[in-house]
Parts: structure tokens; C-alpha cells; sequence
């Protein structure tokens, strides 16, 4: 509540100390100057006395027992400090009219401090998006300044006691609101976007909910700032109903401003957990992967009642404007009636649920444990959907090494397995499973699908087309330190190695002897037995998998155009390279029994030099849909 | 609708939105750690090391150290890094096998609050 008060009371009197010099520009017949100071000092003492209890407010969360104490050590509280220093100044500066203009700089300067305690600067992501928080405060404050004064001038104006017609005080009001209200929008465009995280937040989260709020209000303010331009360009209109508007405006200033404050005070959308409410959700991409041909009816019928709206709304725009809105009008409700179910799939409170676990090889295969015990009687050993159990229901299990599995959220994977499937003989597994273990059941589904995927993969590098995420994998070197193949993310691309057969380690010799460059790691994961037959190399780490789970995850991306490999009893391959990028994603493979003339070191160091020269293009989690 | 009305409208509104302002939430939380959630080590970590997904306050960083149940003493002192995102944790001559928690209190810098608890486990092959 500190915040929203203490800006609202700075803005108004940046206002008032900004116009206080202008009396006889306005051709006041009062003392405008001495009481618009007046009303200044009193805003910035509400101003302080608001700051001061924020500041209070949060020593106490931070030490109760001393909050004046405690204060003062973070960030907040000397943003807090120094926006009361501040405020303090621009209070002095109003006791004179000389320093009028001077207190309305400090002020709107003071300004500032509600930028600088918020999220988006104190997270110090970017300075960008500290700019970008900065300025669409400042801008907004400088815009919200305005209001009060301009109120009061309506009234003073129509009491005769002000001989500049308002008009002309509105009309300048006017001409610069609008490119700063633009600047707002698209300052606080970039914060949100970075706030609300992905889209879903935007409808599902209380941040969302509020800013949706914030919105509406921001759209009724630039539709009565429009009335009044349309006002304004009509000369002989009525004087008072202009106030009406701008009193409007600023009812709903004040309300952007409230939910502002509420915002700075959640957690924003791209932290908090999704709960979607509906059960559906409109994503046209997986509508169509999941039944295409039941939507195409609906968009041909959809796009024709746009054509026919536009065409009725364009035969009769001259004769019968309201009958031409209605028309076209009427054409855009048919086309959403029939487009926006055809494009809606379900969904379930779950859909966009963050998955609990990392994407390593150790959950796939905690995952494929769990897979063999629960799930292996009706969808197979191989996730076929050929169990024996399978047989008798009167639907098919499904066959999730198809890439069908990877067309839904990973959330809904997790409704289905949690609650079972409604009319389907799907059961859940909420009671028998913990929420952890039904998380590692999909990432085996995941690898399952990407598999699927990685028979796209070649030996080659395709420049600036990273698709397939790295399945995490961890070691311990001789010192007994853990070490993770996502600890060189965003510094080093890696080599992963994976040997079934100790003939091959020749080729780690050689990699040691030649290795792929200074920005690339090799890796070799190897069982026990073959791992123990190789001497400690430079550049060369050693995943000694004990228990098979690394290869068992990675043997995923084993699979090629050539060898689909589609079963897993297929015979292992003596040896498969693939190169990991350093923003983890896999660029490359080569398998011994299929490229037997490998990449040359000379090619490989130059592969690796171009990943290194590549940008991040997108983000390797492989749980984010 | 008035004059009189619309401020009443307003002011209503401005005090409403900030009454019914949700409490804080906590969020920021560890996006990383050294030894990893969960992780059983065949040789007690000489530090631990928590990455949180924000800068924190350096004064407001709590740290209760367990081994198998029972706090560690001395109680180890953590040290921030430059950029307030990471803290590490020295163990000391604590390190030893067992089960390890470690409970952590944190004030994001925009003054939010958040904690949690990092478990792993030494067990010598």
C-alpha cells in the first residue's frame, strides 16, 4: 500500500511544483503559486510519512525486534533511505517559488526509488530491463503529475478564476501525453514480457490476473484521453463534459497505479506455479498434430464468414454505417464460434506444471525402473503399447515410442498418469506413485519421443539449429569431486564418448593426443571394467556408469535414418560420439558402426570453433513445452 | 455519474487494490548446488555451494548446517560471492560421512523471502 501511496503523492506534487511558477501564464486571479506549494508540501509529507512506514514495514519482516536496525542493511531500505532524502529535498525546495521548478525535479527524481525497490531492477538481470523499469516509473509519474493540476484548473477555469481558456491548457496537456503514454506502454511491455515469464502465466497466475487488471484500466484511460482529442478538435463543445472524461482518466489512473502497486508486491508470473483453470486451452500447432481433420470445416467456414462480414461491411459503409459494423461485426463472432473450438485442445489444471526433476540421465532411469513396474503390462517392455495386458482392453494402450508423446505438455503427461485417462482404459497412478516418481516416468517418455527424433541427427554440424536437449550426466573425478556435463553450460562444448567396447578406447587415445580444442571437453562414459583400462589423459573425463544409467539414457539418441533401432534389444554399438554444444544442446553424432571414418580432429576442432562462435538461440529445457 | 461520485469510485478503488493486495510471496529460490539435491558422495565435500536464482542480501543469508540429524559445530560461516547470486558453505574439519542437510533463509534484494533445505548424503565406497 507504502508504494502505490508514496507515488501517487510524489506524482501529484512533481505537478503542482511544476505549475506553481506558471500563474500568471495560466491568468490566475489567486495566489497560485503559494497554494499549489502549499498542496505540494503536503503531498511530499504524505509522501514521507508513506515511505517511512514501507521502510518500517520491512525492517520489521527482515527483525522484528529491530526494524529500524535492519532496514538499512538491504537494498530496499537504502532505496527507501535515499527516495526520503530525496523527497525531504524537493520539501524544502517547495517553501520558495524560486525553487519551485527546482522541487518538481527532485521529486520527479524521487520518482525513481519506486523502480529501484521493485523486482525487476533489485533482480539485476540486465541493465536493460533496470532501464527499462526506470523509465516507465519516471514517464508514468511525469503523466500522472499532470492530472491532478489539470482537475483542479477545469474547476478553477469554470469558477471564472482562471483566464487562460482550459481548453488551451488541454490541448498542450494533450499533444505530449500520447507519445509518453506510448513510451509507458512499451517500457512496461518489456518488463512484463520478462515478469510474466511464458503466456499461460498472463491468465493462470495472481501476477497475471492483476496485470490484466492494470490493462484494462491502461485502455480506459487511452479511451477517454481519446474522447477528449475528439473533444478537443470540436470547437464550440460543451465545457463540462470534457471534465467528466478527465475525471474519468483520473479514477483510472488511479487504479493503474493500485494494481501496479499489488504487482510490485507478488511474485511475478514467470516464478509462480501455473494452475491452469480451464479445461481447455487454444494452441492451434498442437490442435492440428492431435486432429487435423476435424478442423479444417471449421477454419474454411471461419475464414468465410470473415470474407462475408468484410464484404457486407464494405458494400454498405457509405449508406448504412451501423448496419456495415454490424456486418462485419457479425462475420468476426461466426468465424471465433467456429475457429475457436476447432483450435482448442484439452487441458488440466496441471498442463503447465514445471517439472520437479532435472532432464539427466539418472531420472530416465529411475524412470524406465518405474516404466517396467507400472506401466509395461498393457504399453510393452518397449513402450510399444503391445503388453499382454494390453490386449484384452477394449482400446489399444497407446504406442509412446510415436513422436505423439512430445505433442502434449509434459503437465499433461502427468494429469494422465496421476488421474488416469476419462473414458479410456488409462487408469492413474496418483495413489501408487509419488509426485517425483511420475515426473521421472515422463522423463523416460521424453526420451522415448526424442529418440524418436534423434534419428534426424547427423554427423555433421548444422549451423544455428540447436533442437535436441542433452540428457544431463554426472561423474566424480580422482579428487572425489562431482562434476555435471551442465557445469560447462555456457563455457564449453563437450564430446560425449560412450564405449561398449574396450577395443574403441583406442579412439579416446587419440582424442587425448588430439584433442578437439580449447572449447570442448571430452567425456567418456564407460562400465566399470572398460573404464579401468584407461590411464588418466588431460581433457579427458571419465563417467565411470556403475549402474548402466547413463547409457541407458543416452542409448536414446543411439538411433539413426539408417539403424531406427526401433527395438531395445537391438545389439549395443561398440562406440557413439555426439557433440554437445556449450548451451547443451546435441549438434552431432557419429556411431562406430555406421560413420567408421570419423570427423578428423582437424574437423572436429573446426566444428567446435564454429559452436563457440554460435549465439544461445533458445534454451535447452527440455520440460519447458 | 458525479463528480462526487467518481472520487468516491477512485479513491474506493486505489484503497481497495492495495487492501486486497496478496501477501509477498517468497521467490527466490536455489536453482543450483554444489553438491547437487540428493547426491550421495563417496568423499564429504570440502564446501557447499548454493546458487540462488537472484542476488540476495549479503546481511540476511542464514545457514544451518546438520549432519545426520545433529547441528554442525562450529556453525559454519557462509561466504557470498561478488555478484550477491551464490553463497558457499566451508565444512571444515565437520566433513565426514552421513546424511547432510543443509537449511537455508534468504532475502531476495527486491525484500522478499524465501528458504528451503539442500539434503545429500556421503557414503565412502
Amino acid at each position: 500500500m507504502g508504494r502505490g501511496l508514496a507515488f501517487v503523492a510524489i506524482a501529484q506534487a512533481v505537478g503542482w511544483l511544476a505549475l506553481a511558477p506558471r500563474g500568471a501564464w495560466l491568468g490566475a486571479t489567486f495566489d497560485l503559486c503559494s497554494r499549489w506549494r502549499a498542496l505540494a508540501a503536503a503531498a511530499l509529507g504524505v509522501a514521507l510519512l508513506a515511505i517511512a512506514w514501507r521502510l518500517h514495514a520491512h525492517g520489521v519482516e527482515l527483525d522484528p525486534d529491530a526494524p529500524w536496525r535492519a532496514a538499512p542493511q538491504t537494498w530496499v531500505g537504502r532505496v527507501l533511505i535515499a527516495q526520503a532524502c530525496v523527497v525531504a529535498a524537493a520539501l524544502v525546495a517547495s517553501r520558495t517559488a524560486r525553487t519551485a521548478t527546482l522541487g518538481a525535479v527532485l521529486a520527479w527524481l524521487a520518482l525513481a526509488g519506486t523502480a529501484l525497490s521493485g523486482h525487476a531492477v533489485a533482480a539485476d538481470v540486465s541493465p536493460w530491463l533496470s532501464a527499462a523499469a526506470i523509465a516507465h516509473v519516471m514517464v508514468a509519474g511525469a503523466w500522472c503529475a499532470a492530472l491532478g493540476p489539470l482537475l483542479l484548473l477545469h474547476r478553477a477555469a469554470s469558477a471564472g478564476h482562471v483566464t487562460r481558456p482550459w481548453r488551451d491548457v488541454l490541448a498542450r496537456f494533450s499533444r505530449v501525453a500520447l507519445p509518453a503514454m506510448l513510451a509507458v506502454v512499451a517500457a512496461g511491455t518489456v518488463v512484463a514480457l520478462w515478469s510474466v515469464g511464458r503466456w499461460p502465466a498472463l491468465f493462470a497466475t495472481p501476477y497475471g490476473q492483476w496485470l490484466g487488471i492494470k490493462l484494462a484500466a491502461v485502455v480506459g484511460v487511452f479511451a477517454s484521453a481519446a474522447w477528449l482529442r475528439r473533444w478537443l478538435a470540436r470547437p464550440a463543445a460543451a465545457h463540462r463534459p470534457a471534465g467528466r472524461a478527465l475525471a474519468i482518466e483520473c479514477a483510472l489512473a488511479l487504479a493503474v497505479v493500485g494494481a501496479a502497486g499489488t504487482l510490485a508486491d507478488i511474485v511475478p508470473g514467470a516464478h509462480d506455479a501455473i494452475t491452469w483453470p480451464d479445461a481447455f486451452r487454444w494452441a492451434p500447432l498442437d490442435a492440428w498434430r492431435l486432429h487435423a481433420p476435424d478442423m479444417v470445416a471449421p477454419l474454411v467456414g471461419a475464414a468465410a464468414a470473415i470474407v462475408v462480414g468484410g464484404l457486407v461491411g464494405l458494400r454498405l459503409r457509405r449508406r448504412h454505417a451501423g448496419l456495415a459494423w454490424g456486418g462485419a461485426g457479425t462475420g468476426v463472432a461466426l468465424a471465433a464460434a467456429l475457429a475457436l473450438p476447432a483450435i482448442a485442445v484439452d487441458a488440466y489444471p496441471s498442463t503447465y506444471a514445471a517439472a520437479v526433476t532435472p532432464w539427466d540421465a539418472a531420472s530416465i532411469a529411475a524412470g524406465a525402473q518405474l516404466y517396467e513396474r507400472h506401466c509395461s503390462g498393457c504399453h510393452g517392455r518397449t513402450g510399444r503399447g503391445d503388453g499382454a495386458a494390453g490386449a484384452a482392453l477394449p482400446v489399444r494402450p497407446a504406442n509412446l515410442t510415436e513422436p505423439h508423446v512430445g505433442w502434449h505438455t509434459h503437465g499433461d503427461l502427468w494429469w494422465w498418469i496421476t488421474h488416469g485417462i476419462a473414458g479410456a482404459p488409462m487408469p492413474g497412478f496418483g495413489a501408487v506413485t509419488t509426485d517425483v516418481e511420475r515426473w521421472q516416468l515422463i522423463d523416460w517418455l521424453m526420451a522415448l519421443s526424442l529418440g524418436h527424433e534423434a534419428r534426424n541427427l547427423g554427423t555433421r554440424v548444422l549451423s544455428r539449429a540447436p533442437w535436441l536437449p542433452a540428457i544431463d550426466l554426472r561423474w566424480t573425478d580422482a579428487a572425489g569431486r562431482e562434476h555435471a556435463l551442465s557445469d560447462l553450460r555456457g563455457r564449453e562444448a563437450a564430446l560425449v564418448v560412450l564405449i561398449h567396447d574396450a577395443r574403441e578406447l583406442d579412439r579416446v587415445r587419440a582424442l587425448a593426443a588430439s584433442p578437439p580444442g580449447p572449447g570442448a571437453r571430452v567425456i567418456v562414459v564407460a562400465a566399470p571394467p572398460i573404464a579401468a583400462q584407461l590411464e588418466p589423459a588431460a581433457g579427458v573425463d571419465v563417467a565411470v556408469d556403475a549402474d548402466g544409467a547413463i547409457a541407458a539414457a543416452w542409448g536414446h539418441y543411439r538411433r539413426t535414418l539408417a539403424s531406427p533401432d526401433l527395438r531395445d534389444d537391438a545389439p549395443l554399438v561398440a562406440r557413439i560420439e555426439w557433440l554437445v554444444d556449450r548451451f547443451g544442446f546435441v549438434r552431432a553424432r557419429w556411431r562406430a558402426d555406421e560413420a567408421p571414418v570419423f570427423a578428423s580432429a582437424d574437423a572436429l576442432r573446426a566444428a567446435v570453433a564454429a559452436l563457440a562462435a554460435e549465439p544461445e538461440l533458445r534454451s535447452p529445457d527440455v520440460h519447458a513445452h | 455519474m458525479t463528480a462526487r461520485g467518481l472520487r468516491a469510485v477512485s479513491a474506493a478503488a486505489l484503497v481497495a487494490s492495495m487492501v486486497l493486495a496478496p501477501a509477498a510471496h517468497a521467490h527466490s529460490w536455489l536453482v543450483k548446488s554444489e553438491p547437487r539435491a540428493g547426491a550421495t558422495l563417496a568423499q564429504p565435500p570440502a564446501e557447499v555451494v548454493l546458487v540462488f536464482a537472484e542476488a540476495v542480501e549479503p546481511a540476511f543469508v542464514k545457514i544451518a548446517v546438520h549432519r545426520d540429524g545433529k547441528p554442525v559445530q562450529p556453525a559454519p560461516v557462509p561466504v557470498l560471492a561478488a555478484d550477491a547470486k551464490s553463497a558457499t558453505v566451508p565444512l571444515g574439519a565437520a566433513a565426514g560421512p552421513g546424511a547432510w542437510s543443509i537449511d537455508w533463509r534468504i532475502v531476495a534484494r527486491d525484500g522478499h523471502r524465501s528458504n528451503g533445505t539442500l539434503r545429500f548424503v556421503v557414503k565412502p565406497r
